[in-house]
C-alpha cells in the first residue's frame, strides 16, 4: 500500500509539487509571521529594559506612591554591595530621582531629574549609547548634565548651555543649581526625551548636603528568564523594600506584549484555516483529475476503503516531507533575520514612538515550532479526508467514461 | 473585433458542464475573500477602537483655538466665540457635541504638599456625553453646571492625601496675568485609565473656572465630537468657512501625532501579516486553478485537434476564470458582510487575565472588527486580481500544448 502511494506521489510530479509547495509555503510563512510578531514585542520589551528599566528595581515602598526626596532606601550602599555579589546579577546601579524644574534662559519645564553613577549606569542601561551630541559626563565641565533631545529643543539648549535645575531639598527649602549641558540623548520615545535630565549622583549629593542616599536600585540580570523567580526570592530576602520586575513596574508593556501575542495566535489560526481550504481545494481538484484513474482501480477490484487509505497515505507522505522541509526553511529564515534583521526604516517613525527599533530581529520560542508543524500536518490529514471520501463514492463505469 | 458572444457562450457552458469543478474553484476564491476580509476588518477594528478610545477620552475629533494657542497653550491666547459662532458651528452636519473648555496649569496645595496640575473648566454634561467620565468617578459625585467644587483625578488625590469634602488651595496665574488664589472643595474623585491623565487633573464647571481665572466669556478651546469620524476633513473645511480669521482648526491627527505614529507602527505589522495571508490564499487559488488545468489537458487537446485556435482557447479559459473569480468574490462578499457585521455588533469577548488587564487600562476587553466599506471592497478587488492572475498558468499550458500528447493522457 505504501509502495503504491509512494509511486503515485512520484508519478505525477507536477500535482505532488503543487500540494507540497502549498504546504511548505504555508508552514514557512506561518513560522516567519510568528517570528516577526514575537520579534516586534520582544524588541519593545528589550528596548524598555535596556534603556532605563532594568529587569528588577528596588525602592522604598512609599516611594512608589509619593516619589518624595526623603523616601530614600536605607543603607542603599550595603544593599548594592550585597546584590553585586550575587551570581545571577550582571550589574546593579543606584539612582537618585527628583521631580525638578529645568530652566534655560528661554523657558522652563517640569522634568524627572536622575542622579546616576556614570560608571555603573553604563553597565546597566544603554542610555550612553543614545547620545547624539556631546559625551557621557566625560568632558571637563564642572557640573555636567545630559538632557533629552526633545527637552533640549524645547528649552533651546545646546552643548555647554547653562541649565538651571530647581527642586525641593531635604529641609524643604528650594535648591537652585547651575549645570552645563554635556550631552544630548535621543531614545526611541520622544515623550521620554522631553521629560528627562541626568546628572551625576555625587553632584546631587553635594547639593543636598547628604551623602550615600539613593531612591532606586536597578538590577540587570544575566538571564531575563530568572526575572520572576528572583523577584519572588528577593522579596523574602529584602523584606522592607519594594522589589518589582519590569512586568510590575510597567504593566502596559506586558499588556502590549500579551496583546500582540494574542493577535498573533488569532492570525495564525486564520492562516491555518486558509491553508486548510487551499489544500482541500487542491486535493479535491486532484481527485477530479484522477477520476479515470480511480475508476480503473476500482474496476480492477480495489475496495473503496483501500482507495481511501491510498489517498490518505499519499497526503501523509507529502505532508510529512513538506512539514520537515517547511519547518527547516522557516527556522532558517527566522535565524537569518534574527541575525541580520529586517529593515523597517519606512515605518521607523511610528515604531520609534512604540519603543521598537527600526531594525526588526525575528525570534521564536522552541515549542512554537512543534505546535505549528503538528498543526500543519493535522490540517493536511483533515483536508485529505474529504477528498478521499469523495473518491470512494465514485461509480467506476462513469468515472472511466469521463473525459 | 473579437466575437464576445462566442467566448461568453462557450465559457458559460463550460462552467455549467462540470459543476463540481466550477464549485471547487469558486469556493477557493470565496474563502480567500472571506479570510482576508475578516483579517482586515479585525486590524482596522483595532485601529478604530484605539482612535475612538483616545480621542473620546481627551481631545475630541476636532478642536478650535485662537491661532497659535496650541503652540504655547497659554491661557492668554484664549478666544471669544459668540453665541452666533457656536450656533453656526453646531449647525454643521455630523457634529455631535460641542465641548467648550478653559484650560490652564495651576499649583494645588494641601497643607505643605504642593503639586502641579492642569485645570480644565468644562461643560460637565457635554463632556460626559463624549467620554463617559461620570462612570469613572470612584468617590463623591460628578460635576453639574452649578457645582462650586471640583473633580480631581485619583492619582492627584492620592499624592496629596485628600478625600471628598477636603478643601484644596489653587494657586497660579489666570487670564492676562491676574493672580489666582482660591480654596476649592473636592466634590469627586475620578479614576482615569491613562496614567498621564490620572497623575494630575482638575475639572471644574466652565462658569466656576471662568470666575476663578478671571476670564469671563473666554475659551481656550472648543472640542468637537463627531457623529461620523470619517467625515473629519469635510467638517474641518466647513468650520473654516464659518469662522472669521484668527482661529485654528485642528484634527486629532494634528493634536496627537503620537497616536498617528502608533497606528503607523501597527500598520507595519499588519502589512506583513496580510502579505503572508495573501501568499497563502494566493497559493490556494493558484493550486486550484493549476489542478483544474491539469484535469482539462485532454479536453484542450481534443478541442485543438478539431481545429480550435490556441488564442481562442485561451480566451475561453480566461473568460471562464473571470466568471469564476467574479462569482467567487461576489459570494465571498455576500458571506463576509453578515459575518463581519455580526461580530461588529456582538464583539468577541477577551476573557481571563488578559481581559482583566485590558479593562484595567480602560480598553474594552473585546475584539472589535471594522465595518468600514473599504475593508470589504478592497479585499474583493485584491482577490479578484489574484484570481485573474492565476489565468496565467492555463495560458502557459495552452501555449505549450501538443494536441497529440495531450489526448494520449
Amino acid at each position: 500500500m505504501f509502495d503504491l502511494a509512494w509511486r503515485n506521489v512520484w508519478r505525477n510530479k507536477k500535482r505532488s509539487g503543487i500540494i507540497w509547495t502549498a504546504m511548505v509555503v504555508g508552514l514557512w510563512s506561518g513560522l516567519f509571521a510568528s517570528g516577526i510578531m514575537l520579534g516586534m514585542s520582544d524588541s519593545m520589551v528589550r528596548n524598555a529594559i535596556d534603556r532605563d528599566l532594568g529587569h528588577i528595581q528596588f525602592h522604598l515602598p512609599s516611594f512608589n506612591e509619593d516619589e518624595l526626596l526623603t523616601q530614600t532606601i536605607p543603607d542603599a550602599h550595603l544593599v548594592l554591595e550585597k546584590l553585586r555579589s550575587k551570581k545571577e546579577v550582571a550589574s546593579v546601579t543606584d539612582r537618585i530621582l527628583i521631580d525638578a524644574i529645568a530652566a534655560s534662559s528661554k523657558t522652563s519645564g517640569v522634568v524627572k531629574l536622575t542622579g546616576l553613577d556614570e560608571g555603573w549606569e553604563k553597565k546597566v542601561s544603554t542610555l550612553d549609547r543614545h547620545l547624539v551630541e556631546g559625551n557621557w559626563f566625560g568632558n571637563q565641565l564642572k557640573s555636567p548634565a545630559i538632557v533629552g533631545k526633545k527637552l533640549a529643543e524645547k528649552l533651546g539648549l545646546k552643548l555647554k548651555s547653562k541649565l538651571i535645575l530647581s527642586f525641593q531639598g531635604f529641609d524643604g527649602s528650594v535648591v537652585y543649581a547651575n549645570f552645563k549641558v554635556a550631552g544630548i540623548v535621543e531614545t526611541q520615545s520622544s515623550a521620554f526625551d522631553e521629560t528627562h535630565v541626568w546628572v551625576r549622583g555625587r553632584d546631587l549629593r553635594k547639593l543636598t548636603g547628604r551623602d550615600e542616599f539613593a531612591h532606586e536600585l536597578v538590577v540587570k540580570l544575566k538571564s531575563s528568564e530568572q526575572t520572576d523567580s528572583l523577584e519572588k526570592a528577593w522579596t523574602g530576602e529584602f523584606g522592607t523594600l519594594s522589589i518589582q520586575s519590569w512586568k510590575t513596574l510597567v504593566p502596559e508593556l506586558k499588556l502590549t506584549a500579551d496583546l500582540s501575542a494574542m493577535m498573533m495566535s488569532i492570525f495564525m489560526g486564520i492562516i491555518l484555516v486558509a491553508l486548510l481550504f487551499g489544500i482541500t481545494n487542491t486535493m479535491l481538484m486532484s481527485v477530479l483529475e484522477r477520476y479515470r484513474e480511480f475508476g480503473i482501480l476500482m474496476a480492477v477490484g480495489m475496495k473503496p476503503v483501500r482507495l481511501f487509505q491510498l489517498i490518505l497515505i499519499e497526503t501523509l507522505i507529502l505532508a510529512l516531507s513538506a512539514g520537515v522541509f517547511g519547518t527547516a526553511l522557516g527556522l532558517f529564515t527566522i535565524n537569518w533575520f534574527g541575525i541580520h534583521g529586517i529593515n523597517l526604516y519606512w515605518f521607523a517613525d511610528g515604531l520609534a514612538s512604540f519603543g521598537i527599533s527600526s531594525k526588526l530581529f525575528t525570534t521564536i520560542p522552541f515549542e512554537m515550532i512543534w505546535i505549528l508543524a503538528l498543526m500543519i500536518i493535522v490540517t493536511a490529514v483533515v483536508s485529505a479526508i474529504y477528498p478521499g471520501w469523495k473518491a470512494t463514492r465514485l461509480k467506476p463505469v462513469d468515472a472511466i467514461r469521463s473525459l | 473585433m473579437p466575437d464576445f458572444g462566442f467566448y461568453l457562450t462557450l465559457a458559460w457552458r463550460n462552467c455549467w458542464r462540470n459543476k463540481k469543478r466550477t464549485l471547487i474553484a469558486i469556493s477557493s476564491i470565496l474563502f480567500a475573500v472571506v479570510l482576508s476580509t475578516f483579517t482586515t476588518a479585525m486590524q482596522e477594528g483595532q485601529h478604530e477602537k484605539m482612535i475612538e478610545g483616545t480621542v473620546k477620552q481627551i481631545s475630541g475629533y476636532l478642536q478650535i483655538h485662537k491661532s497659535g494657542y496650541w503652540e504655547n497653550k497659554s491661557i492668554d491666547d484664549a478666544m471669544v466665540l459668540t453665541d452666533s459662532d457656536l450656533i453656526s458651528i453646531q449647525k454643521i452636519p455630523d457634529i455631535k457635541t460641542l465641548l467648550p473648555r478653559l484650560e490652564t496649569g495651576v499649583l494645588v496645595s494641601k497643607d505643605t504638599l504642593t503639586k502641579v496640575s492642569p485645570l480644565i473648566g468644562i461643560d460637565p454634561e457635554a463632556e460626559n456625553e463624549m467620554s463617559g467620565v461620570a462612570k469613572r468617578v470612584i468617590a463623591g459625585k460628578f460635576l453639574s453646571d452649578s457645582s462650586e467644587g471640583m473633580l480631581i483625578s485619583e492619582g492627584l488625590a492620592r499624592r496629596l492625601g485628600v478625600t471628598v469634602g477636603d478643601t484644596l488651595i489653587l494657586f497660579g496665574s489666570g487670564f492676562h496675568g491676574s493672580t489666582v488664589a482660591a480654596e476649592v472643595p473636592v466634590e469627586g474623585i475620578v479614576n482615569y485609565p491613562l496614567k498621564q491623565l490620572n497623575q494630575a487633573m482638575i475639572l471644574l464647571p466652565l462658569k466656576r473656572a471662568r470666575t476663578l481665572l478671571d476670564a469671563e466669556g473666554y475659551l481656550t478651546s472648543l472640542a468637537l465630537d463627531l457623529v461620523k469620524p470619517d467625515r473629519l476633513d469635510e467638517v474641518k473645511a466647513q468650520i473654516g468657512t464659518q469662522l472669521k480669521t484668527g482661529f485654528e482648526v485642528m484634527t486629532w491627527k494634528d493634536l496627537m501625532p503620537e497616536l498617528v505614529q502608533a497606528i503607523a507602527a501597527d500598520d507595519a505589522g499588519s502589512y506583513l501579516m496580510t502579505s503572508i495571508l495573501y501568499l497563502v490564499v494566493g497559493f490556494g487559488i493558484f493550486g486550484t486553478i493549476m489542478m483544474m488545468t491539469q484535469e482539462r489537458i485532454r479536453e484542450f487537446g481534443i478541442l485543438m485537434a478539431i481545429g480550435m485556435k490556441k488564442a481562442k482557447l485561451s480566451g475561453v479559459v480566461l473568460t471562464e476564470i473571470i466568471f469564476i473569480s467574479l462569482t467567487g468574490t461576489f459570494a465571498g462578499f455576500c458571506v463576509s458582510v453578515p459575518v463581519v457585521a455580526w461580530i461588529h455588533f456582538f464583539p468577541i469577548p477577551v476573557s481571563g487575565d488578559m481581559g482583566a488587564a485590558m479593562l484595567n487600562y480602560g480598553i474594552e476587553p473585546f475584539l472589535f472588527v471594522s465595518v468600514a466599506p473599504f475593508v470589504f471592497y478592497s479585499q474583493v478587488m485584491i482577490i479578484l486580481i489574484f484570481g485573474i492572475l492565476a489565468a496565467g498558468y492555463p495560458f502557459n499550458v495552452i501555449r505549450k500544448l501538443n494536441p497529440v500528447e495531450a489526448m494520449r493522457r
